[in-house]
């Protein structure tokens, strides 16, 4: 477990991979038109190990994000709630 | 290929239903500038582009697209969960509900079907990458209007709000990608011509620097 990390709950810790994921994604479109840029390269490298470390996490302690990600040999947890579309207290 | 990640780009998380503001955003779910429309014509472009740049960028904003049309179909979802008959009746969601009950499917605010002429798919890169310029606009525009339409609701207002965002970004990217591919042509052809389908025959004049190249 990473510092800070530990200290955030499955919400928190969902939010902080949704924030780092979105530095990634706005990232890739720029690198896309720009991919010789060293210091957008730079920001990449830095909020990809980020997100890495956070998911790893978030795996650890709640769960697949994606199905690759399941690692329960009795029961296929991926199916489990809630689905990204449903209201937070639907759980 | 796509992997699933099961989280939304932007989260989405409404309190109270509204009927009424669900027919309004369901126009960016399957209306003629929305995101389906959007995601699908990128990722259909695709195949008649020769710059990798450009094969890159319609990739990825059509891949985040796909989690626009997922944040808007969650909209929907969350504004129109276990509404009763009597507010079903009140907002107006009856016509809807005939069809679809609390389903979602892919319409225009005004009741038309999503059209697949809206995909838009020229196999010109040029004349692709000024009508993926203008798409950008005119989602902005539309989320222009339900940001007008949804003040009051913060719920619904931050990730539309979020999108709206998005359709900025994707402007100034295609906006780059549109450069990339007249960098590569000859100045005096840059809008005569179709880069791709041109560039490759052989009986076409030299009409890219590659083409010119290779005559000197």
């Amino acid at each position: 477990m990473s510092n800070g990390m530990n200290r955030m709950n499955k919400g928190e810790l969902l939010t902080f991979i949704d924030e780092v994921t979105f530095a990634l994604d706005d990232l890739t479109l720029y690198l896309d038109t720009h991919p010789n840029c060293e210091k957008a390269l730079g920001r990449y490298e830095t909020y990809k190990a980020m997100r890495n470390q956070a998911v790893k996490d978030y795996v650890n302690m709640y769960g697949p994000l994606n199905r690759y990600q399941v690692n329960d040999s009795n029961y296929f947890n991926w199916v489990d709630g809630p689905w990204p579309w449903e209201r937070k207290c639907d759980c | 290929m796509w992997i699933y990640e099961k989280r939304l780009q932007f989260p989405v998380n409404i309190k109270e239903t509204n009927a009424k503001l669900a027919q309004d955003i369901i126009s960016q779910y399957g209306g003629p500038d929305g995101e389906m429309s959007a995601s699908i014509r990128y990722l259909s472009q695709r195949y008649a582009v020769k710059d990798n740049n450009v094969k890159a960028a319609l990739t990825d904003i059509a891949t985040e697209e796909l989690g626009h049309l997922e944040m808007i179909g969650a909209i929907i979802h969350q504004l129109t969960r276990d509404l009763s008959i009597e507010e079903i009746k009140a907002s107006g969601f009856d016509k809807y509900y005939v069809d679809h009950t609390l389903g979602i499917w892919p319409m225009a605010a005004g009741g038309i079907p999503f059209n697949a002429c809206e995909f838009q798919s020229k196999g010109d890169p040029l004349t692709d990458l000024y009508e993926d310029m203008a798409a950008e606009q005119k989602a902005r525009s539309t989320y222009d209007n339900i940001l007008r339409l949804c003040k009051d609701y913060p719920d619904v207002y931050e990730p539309i709000k979020f999108l709206r965002a998005r359709e900025v970004v994707h402007f100034q990217r295609f906006g780059e990608c549109l450069r990339l591919v007249t960098d590569k042509l000859s100045e005096k052809n840059f809008y005569a011509m179709n880069p791709d389908f041109d560039c490759s025959a052989s009986c076409v004049k030299p009409v890219c620097k590659e083409n010119e190249e290779k005559q000197m």
